[in-house]
């Protein structure tokens, strides 16, 4: 079995007529600009619901907002166009994380019970990685998601966070180690 | 199955990807929304003085845009939501690049060259009011000349030349592929290898504008790169044979289709994941 992976519309490079839907939203376009978040938006989600679980909607759309209104500021040159998105969307979602001063929601049990339907993995299995995952920091699920789940590498992870590689490569190896050792656990209890 | 007591890291992330590669997608009022707030933002700041002339405007657009917003939201208030999975309804679409034309939608697009417009009298259309606020900013939808093309089924592409001369737009769900109409998919393979080859069974959730998107249902070959419960772009061009899947002789999908899917993956250079472009579309159901 195949890692489940980020849509391919979120890779390098981007799909034909995309240069031009960045141009024109860069330009103000409301309708480009709609259709740039509507092919980064499944990602864009997914970093941001493991993040604040359900106020997800509302962090998107200030994250949105804001992304229109800098986008003008955008320097190709300086970086990719992914990145800055997520990062735009991660810093929303620790505001939001601080204003709510608390720790984020957990991850609702159905999305993973529907994630693991596959057959050859047995509900044990799905219990104990979703138990494993909702115990996570919420840095080292940060990573966990922006690695394992979106495919960024440590470089482009690094960029979102704002952190060094070091920290990213630090914070993933911890998350696996805490993850397997949870595993390991459940499996020898 | 294997007890997962030491998985490697290889193992452990994909566990965590197969785990945690969902998320639901936007609630149906969700774009509709942002595009309102975008509408409401545009700034006005600098047009102080309410005797002024381009001032007035402002506030007049943005109250045309209150009272739109407000119009689409008691409308989707009383539709209520069904999963995402009704038809685009015409007006959901992108903003001017929608055109809404005898009880259809379609999408526009800018060609260059002229286009051999019909000598019959033009029809009449609608710009879609929430989604038309990026040109005029007035908040309301806008009556344009729609007129038909020579040589090409009016139900698949029509044109429009009130304010974008040689502009055609096409029927959401359509995909022509025959280089004789004004638009016609573009070669989607060019500049990238052929990495692999998939063979899936998907359901059409959106169909976009340049390209439709689907949820993967079932993978009979080769999973690599893709996951039970993605949504990806299918990247349709001139090779892609549709089987079931046509009407009026081009190929065609509609949200909510149920299709085999056929597919290379395209890799290009740089690209961390390849574009999937599919050889057939079988439709099984709708």
């Amino acid at each position: 079995m195949q890692a489940a992976k980020i849509p391919m519309s979120e890779s390098e490079p981007e799909p034909i007529g995309y240069p031009a839907v960045v141009r024109a939203a860069t330009a103000g376009d409301h309708a480009a600009f709609e259709q740039l978040m509507r092919l980064h938006d499944h990602s864009l989600r997914l970093l941001a619901r493991r993040m604040v679980g359900n106020s997800a909607n509302d962090v998107l759309q200030d994250s949105y907002l804001k992304i229109f209104a800098k986008l003008p500021a955008f320097r190709p040159d300086e970086g990719s166009l992914r990145v800055w998105l997520h990062r735009v969307v991660y810093r929303s979602c620790l505001d939001e994380l601080r204003r709510r001063r608390r720790t984020p929601d957990p991850v609702p049990a159905d999305t993973i019970a529907d994630a693991v339907a596959d057959p050859t993995l047995t509900i044990d299995l799905a219990d104990a990685m979703r138990n494993a995952l909702e115990r996570l920091s919420p840095e080292r699920r940060t990573v966990v998601v922006l690695v394992a789940v979106l495919g960024f590498d440590y470089r482009d992870a690094s960029e979102v966070l704002g952190v060094p590689e070091g920290t990213v490569a630090s914070r993933m190896s911890s998350a696996r180690r805490q993850l397997r050792e949870a595993l390991t656990n459940e499996f020898e209890e | 199955m294997t007890t997962p007591a030491r998985p490697t890291d290889e193992e452990l992330d994909r566990l965590i990807a197969e785990a945690w590669d969902t998320a639901d997608p936007p609630p149906d009022d969700f774009f509709p929304t942002l595009r309102c707030r975008l509408a409401l933002a545009r700034p006005v700041g600098r047009h102080r003085r309410w005797q002024s002339s381009s001032a007035r405007s402002a506030v007049l657009g943005v109250a045309a845009v209150v009272v739109t917003c407000a119009a689409f939201f008691i409308i989707q208030t009383q539709q209520g939501g069904d999963g995402g999975n009704s038809p685009p309804r015409a007006g959901s679409g992108a903003c001017g690049l929608v055109l809404r034309y005898r009880d259809r939608a379609y999408f526009g697009e800018a060609i260059s060259g002229p286009v051999a417009i019909s000598a019959n009298k033009p029809e009449r259309g609608q710009i879609p009011a929430c989604e038309d606020q990026t040109g005029s900013g007035e908040g309301r939808s806008r009556s344009v000349r729609v007129y038909k093309i020579t040589g090409v089924d009016p139900r698949i592409e029509v044109a429009i030349t009130d304010h974008s001369p040689h502009a055609v737009y096409v029927q959401s769900g359509f995909y022509p592929q025959d280089p004789a109409f004004p638009f016609s998919v573009p070669n989607q393979s060019s500049h990238c290898v052929q990495h692999e080859n998939y063979r899936f069974r998907a359901r059409v959730v959106s169909l976009g504008y340049l390209y439709p998107f689907v949820v993967v249902e079932r993978l009979f070959v080769n999973a690599n790169g893709l996951g039970r419960g993605s949504r990806i772009p299918l990247f349709i061009d001139r090779d892609t044979r549709f089987h079931q899947a046509e009407r009026y002789g081009v190929g065609h999908l509609t949200v909510g289709d149920s299709i085999l899917v056929t597919a290379r993956g395209c890799r290009a250079s740089g690209a961390a994941q390849p574009r999937v472009l599919p050889s057939a579309i079988r439709l099984i159901s709708n």
